[in-house]
């Protein structure tokens, strides 16, 4: 067991958020049809990786599935054909040294075999991360190795996950006469969105309520970090709401048009600056009344999210900006007429 | 599995009485891999290093327990137990691959089957097998599973399926014997000789694979000699010997040396076109004229009694050596010179009378090589000098 809190650590606090869910759900509606492959693309930072994590566990305690996962990177040493397949395996670049395999395909092939055996399971899903960085070689690589577990009896599944630059990558391969790699691994496409509304945000802050740490204590996430505010009755999840709208009153100051969809990553951060900020000042939080959007601990919280970075926007706004600010975001709810 | 990631494994490969080197070989096919790159992620073998496949380790143990799932008493099953230094257990251990065709074609393999002394599969029945059947070499445990290292050739049929192969048990239940019948065993350690029990004068088995069986088999028998004396012995002194400046071909001139103990070794093993440091090159040349000359002519002795005879002629030649050494590096010499010659090699085969043919080969007592080695590790430059009682060699030399 690791001796840093999961919210320190990147991915270290796993929980299924409604985006995450309906990610899930597009991915088992698609992994039960004929296909051989789908898409999903979303933004840096928006739980992509947590997504194939969520996977793995799920194919692991089900055992419906065998999951190989590896992350593809834009590198095109000689030879390549070896180092792809090592890669589909899931070694790292340096591992190679460790275990030189003969014939690298045989070994991949006899590894899902055997794999797939030990799961009582005919289903295999290649995930692959940064998807954007495949190079058309590889995808025929991919598309041969299919056949080759197709005529093994097998189900081979591709999910190729990346930045919504794989999407350029679709377009590209049509463009290019390439339909039969879309057809078999592009024609199914999902985005994983952000968190966009306050439900979204609960069901994350609820986890933090809820989840333990370190395994089989009773102290919570929230407990961890606040204790004297939980001790009141403080929940985090109480403050949902505001700290969704203080994403949205930040992004209408920074110029956003539309209502924003929030990194689950960015979220994280946001709510472990809350904690902090709720066991500094034990007063700042109240489990009688919710934190208002425009309160000093949420501003800070998302602005020190890296939500605002995220947006590559350029300089930061001064603060005699912040009367124009409120006026756009009256403007902005008046219009949609959000609550 | 993070420490074997992204290695193969399934539980359903493991049946018990398994070696490491089994369970290494099943993940190495696997793999397309050569067992001894998963060895040494497993065990730390290497092949300079190929004893740690074979005896114990608490680390082993305790990764294989962690990987494998293994119960404790099957992780401490797939080695033999570790007595590092002692020549006394390390000589019955082969380094090189010994085999029933029987168990291997079920493509298990029982660490026990390394032990010298066991001739026949308890199982089976049948005679364990230690050179390749078609090059007649002896199979390096560090190459591609179950393939000779030396012609490649597969020592089994490779099985329909590997899928289902691998999981197939032995059709036995790997229990080895605690007691394990006089009629199994090839020879018995007694304290002034080896006696070796009835068994056929198999020069012909070993000629029938290849034409040169006989010597690629003295070969590798003199190289388990050596290996066991390097790991025993002259242990402390293996470092010693990477340091000396003549490693090969000192058969000829006269040796310059720092440590004679290392210098022994040295001249010693080159006289069989050995690796000075055993370095993890497997022997592949031929038994040289001055060892091959010094035993029995072909078609004469028993195989057992010939293996005795090969195990005692490197030890009497390293006494000698040593004490040759030690002394030129007592009266301050730098340099000296050893060859082979009869008188240091003088053991015989003795009948013995009223038994059902099993033969004594006589040997000189360990405590004889231990002292040897004592009196000349007395002037190592490296300080590393032995704790054996010297005070009846010191009779001897007066």
């Amino acid at each position: 067991m690791s001796d840093v809190h999961p919210l320190l650590v990147a991915r270290g606090s796993r929980t299924t958020t409604p985006p995450l869910e309906e990610a899930l759900s597009a991915l088992n509606t698609v992994l039960q049809s004929a296909e051989l492959g789908m898409t999903l693309t979303g933004p840096t930072r928006f739980g992509k990786s947590a997504f194939i994590d969520e996977v793995e566990a799920r194919f692991a305690k089900s055992k419906g599935a065998v999951l190989l996962r590896s992350t593809m990177t834009t590198g095109n040493e000689s030879p390549w054909e070896n180092r792809f397949f090592r890669r589909l395996l899931g070694e790292e670049e340096g591992e190679e040294s460790l275990l030189p395999r003969q014939r690298p395909k045989q070994a991949l092939l006899r590894h899902v075999e055997n794999e797939c055996d030990k799961f009582g399971t005919k289903v295999v899903v290649f995930a692959l991360d940064e998807a954007q960085n495949l190079a058309i070689p590889q995808l025929d690589i991919l598309k041969v190795l299919s056949e080759n577990l197709l005529n093994m009896g097998h189900k081979p599944f591709v999910l190729l996950v990346g930045q919504p630059e794989l999407l350029r990558l679709r377009s590209w391969l049509r463009e290019n006469l390439r339909q039969d790699i879309v057809q078999r691994f592009m024609l199914r496409s999902a985005v994983l969105r952000g968190l966009s509304g306050a439900a979204d945000f609960r069901a994350l802050l609820r986890h933090t309520d809820a989840a333990v740490w370190p395994e089989g204590s009773s102290r919570t996430y929230t407990s961890h970090f606040a204790p004297n505010a939980w001790k009141r009755g403080w929940r985090i999840a109480q403050e949902a709401e505001g700290l969704w709208l203080a994403f949205v009153y930040h992004g209408l100051a920074l110029g956003l048009s539309d209502k924003p969809e929030v990194g689950t990553q960015f979220v994280s951060q946001a709510q472990l600056a809350l904690l902090r900020a709720a066991d500094a000042l034990d007063s700042a939080v109240d489990p009688r009344r919710p934190l208002s959007p425009g309160s000093p601990i949420l501003r800070g919280a998302v602005e020190g999210s890296g939500f605002r970075e995220s947006l590559n926007l350029g300089a930061k706004p001064a603060d005699n900006n912040a009367s124009a600010e409120a006026k756009a975001t009256r403007r902005w709810l008046r219009e949609t007429r959000y609550k | 599995m993070r420490g074997l990631r992204p290695l193969s494994w399934n539980p359903a490969w493991f049946h018990r009485g398994a070696s490491l080197w089994c369970l290494a070989a099943k993940i190495a096919y696997v793999a397309t891999s050569r067992v001894g790159a998963v060895v040494k992620r497993l065990a730390g073998a290497s092949e300079d290093s190929r004893v740690r496949i074979w005896t114990l380790q608490q680390a082993t143990v305790e990764l294989a327990r962690e990987q494998f799932d293994l119960a404790a008493e099957d992780a401490r099953s797939l080695m033999l137990p570790a007595n590092p230094g002692s020549l006394e257990q390390r000589q019955h251990t082969s380094l090189a691959l010994r085999w029933c065709p029987e168990c291997l074609s079920s493509w298990f393999h029982c660490v026990k089957f390394q032990d010298r002394r066991v001739r026949l599969c308890p199982w089976h029945r049948v005679r364990l097998l230690d050179a390749c059947p078609h090059c007649a070499r002896a199979v390096d445990p560090l190459g591609l599973p179950w393939r000779c290292s030396h012609c490649g050739n597969s020592l089994v049929d490779d099985p329909e399926h590997w899928l289902s192969g691998l999981k197939r048990p032995p059709g036995h239940d790997g229990r080895w014997p605690s007691r394990v019948p006089t009629s199994l065993l090839g020879y018995q350690e007694l304290k002034h000789g080896v006696r070796c029990l009835p068994d056929v004068a198999g020069d012909e088995l070993l000629t029938a694979a290849h034409r040169r069986g006989l010597e690629y088999w003295q070969l590798a028998q003199l190289y388990e000699s050596s290996a066991a004396l390097w790991d025993s012995v002259l242990c402390q002194h293996k470092s010693c010997a990477f340091k000396e400046k003549y490693g090969y071909q000192t058969q000829h001139f006269n040796l310059e040396f720092a440590c004679p103990v290392a210098a022994a070794g040295i001249a010693v093993f080159s006289q069989m076109s050995l690796p000075h440091s055993l370095t993890g090159e497997w022997p592949n040349s031929r038994v040289i004229a001055s060892a091959y000359q010094t035993l029995p002519p072909p078609g004469t002795v028993p195989l057992e009694v010939r293996k005795a005879l090969l195990r005692e002629l490197p030890r009497a030649w390293l006494a000698d050596a040593l004490m040759v050494f030690g002394e030129a590096a007592r009266v301050g010499r730098t340099s000296a010179r050893w060859e082979p010659h009869p008188a240091a090699f003088q053991a015989k085969a003795l009948t013995t009378r009223g038994s059902n043919g099993a033969q004594i080969v006589t040997k000189r007592p360990e405590s004889w090589l231990a002292a040897t080695a004592a009196f000349s590790a007395e002037m190592c430059p490296n300080g590393k000098a032995t704790s054996a009682d010297l005070s009846g060699l010191k009779l001897l030399l007066v």
